[in-house]
């Protein structure tokens, strides 16, 4: 029924769910899968358990996806390269004119200064949610979701 | 708790113009259509919406300061006093309620004299990049979040 696919890509361990006691991975896939099905997007959500399973999307798989939701985990914080590839994913898939956005479950301007400066995507957006814990995928999910019906 | 929650909308310097300034990076849509599909969703969710907009910086400080009286929420998009004002982060601090920093645009994305925000340390949630579709959007979340306080 449904003909656009979703990809929500978290990063590894998650780690920001050490200050969010209430949550879990599992927890955060039902909440999304439940309003995926309501709005009639297929979802496919995955956890990267490393750097070569990222690798691997961005070279392959990304042209599969019709969108992206993307959650970096601690990376912007913890100073690991990773981020990088993140954000390389992030700019392909805006490039391809997909809808991307970047969430934090926590507001990542409150624990570090100035840790956010995504690369350069000319003439695409990239959207950007913090600090609404596990809602701030829903949130994403109906920015994406309207922003595939506009276009 | 009051039965009738409130949420302040503030738009600062500029946004008077939408709909004709930049449309390529700011839609075409107005901002009086903007409030007006804020306040429809509003009355979704029971949610009164007071949509503001202010060219002048202490206007905004004021508001905030009526907010801490009259709102459960603030949603601020201060546009260019983002990057400038310390004044509207210290009036932002002290509104007790839910606080969201909103652009339409992503400001990470654009100039670097946009990369830093006053307001984003002293806001609960921070949402950018989503056009104005934003608005509604944190809008029709809002009591949600504040079920949680």
């Amino acid at each position: 029924m449904s003909d656009k696919t979703l990809l929500i890509l978290n990063g590894p361990g998650l780690s920001e769910l050490a200050g969010h006691s209430d949550l879990s991975t599992d927890r955060i896939r039902e909440v999304c899968t439940s309003l995926c099905d309501q709005l009639g997007l297929d979802l496919d959500f995955r956890q990267a358990d490393g750097d070569e399973s990222l690798i691997r999307f961005v070279d392959e798989d990304s042209k599969r996806f019709d969108a992206l939701i993307v959650n970096p985990g601690n990376y912007p914080t913890d100073g690991s390269d990773a981020i990088d590839l993140y954000r390389l994913t992030s700019d392909i898939v805006a490039q391809q004119q997909k809808p991307v956005v970047e969430v934090h479950l926590a507001n990542v301007f409150r624990q570090a200064a100035n840790v956010l400066t995504p690369t350069n995507t000319p003439n695409t957006e990239i959207g950007f949610v913090c600090g609404f814990g596990v809602h701030g995928y829903l949130l994403a999910i109906k920015a994406v979701h309207r922003q595939l019906g506009e276009n | 708790m009051k039965v009738n929650r409130k949420a302040y909308v503030i738009n600062g310097p500029n946004l008077n113009l939408l709909g004709t300034r930049e449309p390529e990076i700011y839609g075409t849509d107005t901002l009086e259509i903007i409030a007006e599909r804020c306040r429809d969703q509003g009355r979704k969710v029971g949610l009164e919406v007071v949509f503001l907009q202010s060219n002048y910086e202490g206007e905004i400080v004021e508001w905030i300061q009526q907010a801490i009286k009259e709102a459960d929420a603030i949603v601020i998009n201060a546009a260019a006093y983002t990057h400038t004002s310390v004044a509207i982060h210290d009036a932002l601090k002290t509104f007790p309620g839910y606080k969201i920093e909103l652009h339409i645009s992503n400001p990470h994305l654009r100039e670097s004299f946009r990369h830093v925000s006053h307001v984003s340390s002293a806001v609960d949630a921070v949402v950018a990049g989503l056009g104005v579709r934003g608005y509604d959007l944190v809008i029709d979340l809002l009591p949600e979040m504040l079920s949680h306080d």
